[in-house]
């Protein structure tokens, strides 16, 4: 028996399609579509670019709105490179979320195995308590949380950032889907063969989600990375501050200067994309082939 | 017998250096922490706010002062989990509608005792901000009276050589601007501002019952739905959606009423449109008295300093420190002392609208006062007369069935004071 | 096959996180809402007056609504919608990770920025009144009348949910094992009906993922009222969660806005249970 494990292997048998004439409209009719779609998508940014890219004075909002800047500078970002100690808020940054990616992925990947897996007294009711968690608003638990950090002595540390968000409800339900996708069969195999829950865990169920798995680490990233009141309420020293609490200082008081704003915005932006594009690698069309074979 | 010499050498050093670490510490004081919070003033006013700390620590030994400040849109959350934990700050600032929430839970210090030394060195129309009923609940710092921006090139093109002066006249004006470009002037949004300035209270004067119920109010909002009718009224602007910097700068509204303060945001917006504007006095209603936004300083009722957390907050709102922060941006001081200085007298004749606006507020400083009741659900009475407003507008309401029901709600708000 | 045991121990480091930060801070806010508690002044216990006044309470009952009215036009078009686009993606195209990242944008950006353009956009003299000024109809109040601005708001979030439930469904089309297509194709099997045997039932999972999911979201949704529009006009736009937010930080009436919330967790309580039933499947 084959258990293939490994993602980005041609399958055995490779039926490869010949390049004909319908598979080329095809691909013209896909790309048209989808940049069809992805102008909705991002027409939107473009005033926000455009905002970034414009000198001091140049009007951002006219009438009718300009979207080509008369002269295109950099100047702007050069502004908030200097006058705040960007590096730092990208370190402090990539710190909370490197913890906000592995502590949940590790966590929920654990804790969904059992509730997709395994028949034990009570598992409907976790599942259900899990679930409800979900389903009372922050803005009412804000305070028991900030008392809970403050009896357990975290508030200023990035502990007291981190933990509450290290085990999201969310990302358990995520993975449990995933595990559910996957047939049953496949860990009574393994288990025959005298894998122990652990072994099947680590070894079987874990491959075979890493689209998902990867997703998890996306949305967390972007959570981590995005995270603005909690850090705002817990930590105290401006050193510590991740990117999102530091930008804030670009909005002066009484006035605010936008095309500073714009520019910090889109730095903030960069990394996420960055990791959007390199999490990629893990969706992969045609990677799997059923593991059961004969 | 040179050993015993040294040992005791050494011994009577070591006493020395042990009565003088002693007598030390018996003669310095207690280290008091103070934490002040801001709401919004950081980085801009970075400088100001440090010398003002460090002008206080210098002037009280042994008492060390923490700043930290608060993004505005995230004060209550701050205040709320800080007070949770029993670690609000020592001196608050607050704006007016939240401090009397505030003040009506006990939270901040009740001053009406401990300030009254100080009283008479405000405004009075200012000092009325930080009441919760008769009793005082924080100093006046900062404030804001009104202003006018107002765009000389759209005004030309409408055959206006001048702003408007009084209310009548810039609706007459608003009229000719919107038939001739199709711009906008008076775009009023704050119904619960106009009411009281034009001589209708909300709450009646011993704060127990609603006051807007009067023939007068029915007539305002009658007034209103014509213009609303005509398209003078934009939606969005009278919703709070749309912002009216960014009208402004877009020259969809021909002036901009607000603090003096603000008027540079038009430059960062549009600098062309920003040279096209000139400063003129806000427009004031008929009661003689326009309204005034303040900022308050108040002394959290549990802290554990409070005698040096009052002198604090009394060195922060004092003359000298007011007048020092009103020279680096267009607000003024709530001192009246401060305001006398000549240095809002400049300006008057200045090129920057920015200043020339300052020196308009200042003239009018007299005839402002604070038009919020000091009732404690304040805002919620403020929203519910809005509401109707737009009801009437947007909804065709009749409008004296739209001041009966306001009258009740706001009956309803100060019965469950 | 498998020991209670084990579920236990593989439960048991996300279960202690999670009670602490979630399980425990739930429970202390169900509490509060039989208190009067305001973070100032002593706790005391009030029964079910907060309920009371809940029920008798018209601005309750009017977000209510207009929550109930906002789920409805935003989960299934965020359930059904992102399938297709998953779907587009999901082809071996080059550039296709660059569209991906392009459809994913939406997603990424924060409240504020969403609210800035999308007012813009929404304007009396906005590009889509400019649109539709081209086929003749009057220009409309998207965010400014009550009939139209839940229907704005929902359009809102179904535009920065498409590429955020694209994720999902991409990942779950990726798990679906090739060969079963090829088996398909084998046997003769169109577009359609590849999609309609073998992908959607695959995707059942994920599906009852996205619903529930979505579900949760519309309902807990406030922050982009309170960017765009402030929970008006005159409240029309004002969600559950919206009011929650005023009673307690504006109104410091936590024990109040706890009740409410506990009336919403009932709600979204039951229909989790309903999703559960229709679509939920372990094998």
């Amino acid at each position: 028996m084959q258990i293939n494990t490994v993602s980005t292997n041609k399958p055995a048998i490779k039926m490869r399609k010949p390049l004909n004439g319908v598979r080329i409209v095809r691909s013209i009719a896909s790309y048209f579509l989808l940049t069809f779609v992805a102008v909705i998508m991002i027409v939107p940014f473009l005033w926000s670019i455009s905002t970034a890219l414009k000198g001091q004075n140049e009007a951002i909002f006219s009438f009718p709105p300009k979207f080509i800047p008369a002269n295109i500078t950099l100047e702007n970002f050069v502004t908030v490179w200097n006058s705040l100690p960007i590096p730092l808020y990208l370190w402090n940054s990539t710190v909370l979320a490197f913890w906000g990616v592995l502590l949940p992925l590790l966590f929920c990947s654990l804790a969904a195995f059992p509730l997709a897996r395994m028949n034990f007294k009570g598992k409907n009711i976790v599942f259900l308590i899990i679930l409800s968690t979900m389903m009372i608003p922050g803005e009412v638990t804000m305070i028991p949380i900030y008392l809970i950090l403050d009896k357990l002595k975290l508030i200023g540390s990035y502990s007291g950032v981190i933990l509450p968000g290290a085990v999201s409800a969310f990302g358990i339900f995520l993975l449990r889907q995933a595990f559910v996708g996957i047939p049953k069969d496949i860990d009574e195999s393994a288990i025959i063969d005298g894998a122990s829950p652990r072994q099947v865990w680590w070894y079987i169920l874990i491959p075979m989600v890493r689209p998902m798995l990867a997703t998890l680490a996306i949305l967390s990233f972007i959570g981590a990375w995005n995270n603005f009141l909690w850090p705002l309420l817990i930590l105290q020293d401006p050193k510590t501050y991740p990117l999102t609490v530091g930008l804030y200082d670009l909005k002066g008081t009484f006035v605010t200067n936008t095309r500073l704003v714009s520019a910090g915005a889109i730095i903030a932006l960069l990394p996420i994309m960055i990791v959007f594009v390199a999490f990629q690698n893990f969706f992969i069309k045609g990677a799997y082939s059923s593991a059961v074979k004969g | 017998m040179r050993k015993m010499k040294f040992i005791s050498i050494l011994l009577a050093s070591l006493c020395l250096l042990f009565v003088a670490a002693c007598s030390n510490a018996g003669g310095s004081k207690k280290n008091v922490e103070l934490k002040f919070w801001t709401i919004s003033l950081s980085p801009t006013f970075d400088d100001y706010i440090n010398g003002l700390v460090d002008q206080f620590e210098a002037e009280n030994e042994g008492v060390t002062v923490i700043w930290e400040d608060i993004p505005f849109d995230t004060v209550e959350q701050r205040v709320l989990t800080a007070a949770a934990s029993n670690q609000l700050a020592d001196v608050l600032n607050l704006n007016t509608d939240y401090l009397k929430k505030l003040a009506a839970v006990g939270a901040v210090a009740d001053l009406t005792e401990k300030a009254a030394d100080v009283k008479s060195d405000f405004f009075e129309g200012v000092w009325e901000a930080g009441n919760l009923g008769d009793k005082t609940y924080a100093l006046p710092w900062y404030l804001s009276t009104g202003g006018m921006l107002y765009n000389k090139e759209l005004l030309k093109k409408a055959g206006f050589d001048h702003p408007p002066a009084t209310d009548e006249e810039a609706w007459e004006m608003s009229e000719v601007l919107y038939e001739k470009l199709g711009v906008y002037g008076n775009t009023p949004s704050n119904i619960h501002l106009y009411l009281p300035q034009n001589g209708i209270p909300l709450v009646s004067e011993d704060l127990k019952s609603a006051a807007i119920n009067t023939p007068e109010a029915v007539a305002v909002f009658k007034e209103f739905k014509e213009r609303f009718d005509k398209g003078l009224i934009p939606r969005e602007l009278l919703l709070g959606q749309a912002k009216a910097n960014e009208w402004y700068a877009q020259e969809k509204i021909a002036w901009w009423g607000t603090g003096p303060q603000l008027f540079r945001q038009v430059n960062d917006l549009s600098p062309e449109v920003y040279k096209k504007s000139d400063a003129a006095p806000s427009i004031v209603g008929s009661s003689g008295f326009n309204h005034i936004a303040i900022m308050n300083i108040a002394v959290s009722a549990k802290s554990k300093a409070p005698k040096e957390a009052l002198a604090f907050a009394k060195f922060v709102t004092n003359a000298e420190s007011q007048l020092a922060f009103s020279k680096i941006v267009a607000i003024l001081p709530s001192v009246k002392e401060a305001a006398a200085d000549e240095y809002f007298t400049q300006g008057e004749n200045s090129d920057d609208p920015s200043e020339k606006g300052r020196f308009y507020a200042a003239a009018q400083l007299e005839r402002a006062k604070d038009m919020f009741a000091p009732v404690e659900n304040i805002s919620e009475i403020n929203k519910a007369v809005n509401d109707e407003f737009h009801r009437v507008l947007l909804e065709n309401k009749d409008p004296q069935k739209a001041i009966e029901d306001a009258e009740a709600r706001i009956n309803e708000l100060l019965d469950t004071e | 096959m498998y020991k209670a045991r084990h579920a236990w121990m593989f439960l048991a480091p996300a279960g202690v996180l999670l009670a602490t930060f979630s399980l425990i801070p739930a429970l202390a806010a169900l509490v509060l809402s039989f208190t009067n508690y305001n973070v100032f002044q002593p706790v005391e216990w009030v029964g079910l007056d907060n309920f009371i006044k809940a029920f008798h309470d018209k601005k309750f009952w009017s977000a209510l609504g207009n929550t109930f009215y906002y789920w409805i036009l935003v989960t299934p078009a965020l359930v059904v919608l992102p399938v297709f686009i998953a779907i587009l993606v999901n082809q071996k195209l080059m550039g296709i990770k660059l569209y991906r990242l392009v459809y994913y944008f939406p997603a990424l950006v924060s409240v504020v920025v969403t609210a800035i353009l999308w007012n813009w956009m929404f304007a009396s003299d906005g590009i889509f009144n400019y649109i539709i000024s081209l086929i003749n109809i009057n220009p409309i109040n998207w965010l400014t009348s009550k009939e139209f601005v839940m229907v704005s708001l929902a359009l809102v979030t179904v535009w920065q949910g498409l590429g955020y439930y694209m994720l999902f469904y991409l990942a779950g089309l990726q798990s679906v094992p090739t060969d079963l297509y090829e088996a398909a194709e084998l046997d003769g099997a169109g577009i359609w009906q590849k999609h309609f045997f073998i992908t959607f039932p695959m995707l059942r999972p994920v599906i009852f993922f996205i619903t529930v999911m979505s579900t949760m979201s519309a309902f807990k949704e406030f922050t982009l009222m309170l960017a765009m529009t402030e929970g008006g006009p005159i409240g029309a736009s004002t969600t559950v969660v919206y009011l929650v937010f005023e009673k307690a930080f504006k109104q410091l009436d936590m024990g109040y806005a706890s009740a409410i919330s506990f009336l919403l967790f009932i709600i979204i309580l039951i229909l989790t249970l309903i999703n559960k039933k229709a679509l939920d499947r372990t094998y």
